[in-house]
Formats: C-alpha cells, structure tokens, sequence
C-alpha cells in the first residue's frame, strides 16, 4: 500500500468532507497589463467587495476551514486596500499565496509581505527576455519591473516562483525560464493550457499536437514508463473543486473553482456555509462524480489531465470533453510514457 | 539545549494555521511544510496563545486528559516541545 503525505491526506479528508482548504481570491479585475490571452476582458465593470465586508468573508473561510488563500487578479496590488486585506488574513493565520505581474511591488511592500510571513508570491513571466514579455503583455517596461521585483522578493526572503503559460506565441521560453529560476534561486510553475478568450472554442494561442508532443518530452520527470491502474484513472478525471477547492470573484460570487464560473450564490447575499451547503453546491457535487460517457468510456482517458474549467470555456460542457485535453493526452500516448 | 519546567513556550506568530476536523494544522513559511498534530499536541497548540511555562502545560494535560502519568507524558510533552523548536513552531525563553 502507497503511504500518503499528510498533506494527501489532509487533501483526501478535506475533499470527502466538503472542507475548503484552499480558496482562490480574485481581490479585483482591474489590471494595468493588457495580456494577449486574458480571458476576463469583459469583466471590468465587476463591483469589488469592499474591505469591510471581505474582512467578514475571511472570517466565515476561516471558520469554514481554509487555510491556504491565493489572491491574484487582476493585478491584486491596483486594490489599494489590498494590503490591509492580506494583513487581516494574516492576522486570522491563513497561508497565503498571492499571483502578481510585479510591477507594481516595491521595497515597502516587499517588506511588509516578507514581514507578515506570506507562504509564496507568484510572479507572471510571458517570456525570459523583455521585448516578447512586453509584447504579450501589452506594456513596455513591465518585463523589466518584474524582473527587478524578483531579485527583490527573493532578496526579502519570500518564496517566490516564476509562473508562466506556455502557448503558441511564446513556446519554448519555459525552458529559459526555468534556467532563470535556478540561476535566482526562483521556483518555477508553467501551464500548458491557454483558456479561451471567448467561450465555446479554443484559444487561438493553444499548443498545437506537435508542440504539446515537445512540451512534455522536456518537462516529464519520469525517465520510465509510469505503471497507473483503475482507480488511478478514476482519481485523475475528477478534482477537487467545489469540494476542498473553492473560487471568489471580486464581486463575491463563490464558485467551485476559479476557472469553472458555475456561481454557487453570492457572498453579499448568504454566509458562505449556507451557500457551500446550499443545494446548488450538492447538486454540483453530485453530477461531478458523473463524468461524460466520451470521457469515462475514452481509452486515452489515462494520459488525460483533465480540468472541468478548461472542458466548460472549450466545449461549454464541463463534464465533456475539450479539444485541448484530447489534443494533450494524445501527445502524451504517443510518448509512451505509461503502461 | 535541555527544556525545563518553568521554560515558558511561545508559539512563532509567523506561521499559519487553522483547526480542521478537531486537529490543528500547521504550515511554516520558510518551508511551506504542512504538520498535523494529534489530540494532545493540538491542545497544547491552542493553549500555548498563552505564553505558558512547561509546567503549567503539563498541569493543562493532567487537568484535561485521563490517566496523565508524570514522568511518561511529561517526557513526551517535553520531546513534542523539542519537535516544535527544531521545526521552528515554537521559541522557549529560559527560566534561568
């Protein structure tokens, strides 16, 4: 038998009981980059929460059972009462991440989230060299900004990573920039998924198979064909959101996950218990655990990395298929990287 | 370094930390490492928002769990404390 972690298990209890460990927090939609790929292009005319009442949410999460708190955006530091938000979630002991294009960190700031003890901050890279960074991001100066803000979280002691999306536009840079966090001392995320700018349809920057094929041969970390069984299988197509995982947007509308926009209710309107355990929510839950047939019965579906958020902006299905995951878990057959 | 009895504990206000399913869960940030104590470690976790000395931990076991034996739960209480300085969770000030 497989002895799990204890974050495993913590993960596993807290899925089976319905207990939001973690919750994604998008503080704003305001954002001063204009990103090639973003997706919420349409949601600027969202009303934010204000402080007060956010400072309530973080309380019932709190008591809800979160511990891990991401904010991202956005850019969460246009928000400028964004830091006295992080401070009271501090102040109630959450774990908290933050996702930030960098530029608008500065020393003061650097030193007060290294001063509160943040778990981590993610800084968004489009590419390793400025003019494509700035290209894709639609701001000159801003590949410059992140870079120096960096250095300068790493020199303040925070955990910081380099996050990153890989699309067509900017395909092979995860390479640079992984060596850029090892050079600084960095961690480095990437995605291979590019959601949509438009719903029902694939992102126009999305890999193509060739380029999936090539994404994975230089990031797999198994040298040898991985051996996955049933119940394996079973793990990998269903996920945690609207079970341990939960999403807030700026206005207070809860979601499962941040990516899946099913709007269990409003947090304006309701405690967050109620609309957790609201029949919205269960009902969610209940059809989570049944899955397309084109999914449960496709003989790719163990080389799949399947994500309901990707599948209802692709296909608006989220218990379907989308054209991205099948193109993905395609390439990953191919590899043979499995038995 | 040895931890005596009237050493008071004091919990790292830099950590995070939340009750979940009646265990205290506790990451550091330095690490990101996640720990789950049991019954036992999470009422001393909870009491421990109070400064206390080793002694008066002990005196909250005895007072809250049955069958507390002196010399074999003090000795784990003190091991479970030398845990927690070692992760870096807790800093104790010397009585001497």
């Amino acid at each position: 038998m497989k002895l799990k972690s204890i974050s495993q298990n913590v993960n596993f209890l807290a899925s089976k009981k319905n207990i939001p460990l973690s919750t994604l927090i998008e503080i704003t939609y305001k954002c001063n980059h204009k990103c090639y790929y973003c997706y919420q292009k349409h949601y600027n005319s969202y009303k934010e929460i204000p402080y007060k009442k956010w400072c309530n949410i973080l309380e019932q999460l709190s008591s809800a059972g979160t511990l891990y708190l991401t904010f991202s955006g956005g850019e969460p530091f246009l928000r400028n009462d964004f830091l006295k938000i992080v401070e009271y979630a501090r102040k109630l002991k959450f774990g908290i991440s933050i996702i930030t294009n960098g530029t608008l960190l500065n020393k003061k700031i650097i030193k007060f989230l290294s001063d509160i003890n943040i778990l981590d901050i993610g800084i968004s890279f489009h590419a390793s060299y400025e003019h494509l960074h700035d290209f894709l991001c639609g701001i000159n100066g801003g590949f410059n900004l992140a870079r120096k803000n960096l250095e300068a979280c790493l020199n303040a002691g925070i955990k910081t990573i380099i996050k990153h999306t890989v699309s067509s536009l900017n395909f092979g840079e995860f390479i640079k920039l992984k060596k850029l966090a090892k050079k600084t001392g960095a961690l480095f995320e990437c995605d291979c998924f590019v959601l949509p700018l438009e719903p029902l349809g694939c992102s126009p920057y999305s890999l193509s198979q060739t380029k999936f094929i090539s994404f994975v041969k230089k990031t797999f970390l198994f040298k040898h064909p991985i051996c996955i069984t049933k119940n394996q299988i079973k793990e990998k197509l269903h996920c945690d959101a609207g079970r341990s995982v939960s999403g807030i947007r700026p206005n207070g509308d809860l979601l499962p996950c941040i990516l899946l926009p099913i709007v269990f209710g409003n947090l304006l309107q309701k405690p967050f218990n109620e609309i957790w355990h609201s029949k919205i929510a269960n009902t969610f839950r209940q059809k989570e655990k049944k899955l397309s047939s084109e999914c449960i019965k496709c003989n790719m579906n163990k080389y799949c990395s399947r994500c309901h958020g990707i599948a209802f902006w692709e296909s608006g299905n989220w218990r379907g298929k989308a054209k991205s995951l099948c193109l993905f878990a395609n390439s990953v057959k191919s590899l043979k990287l499995f038995r | 370094m040895s931890i005596k009895p009237d050493d008071i504990i004091i919990k790292n206000p830099n950590i995070a930390q939340r009750l979940f399913e009646e265990r205290m869960l506790v990451i550091t940030a330095k690490d990101s490492m996640l720990h789950r104590f049991n019954e036992v470690g999470t009422h001393i976790w909870q009491i421990l928002d109070n400064n206390l000395s080793v002694k008066e931990i002990c005196n909250s076991i005895k007072e809250n769990f049955e069958g507390f034996d002196p010399i074999k739960d003090y000795n784990d209480i003190i091991s479970f404390l030398d845990t927690l300085e070692k992760k870096h969770l807790i800093m104790i000030s010397k009585s001497d």
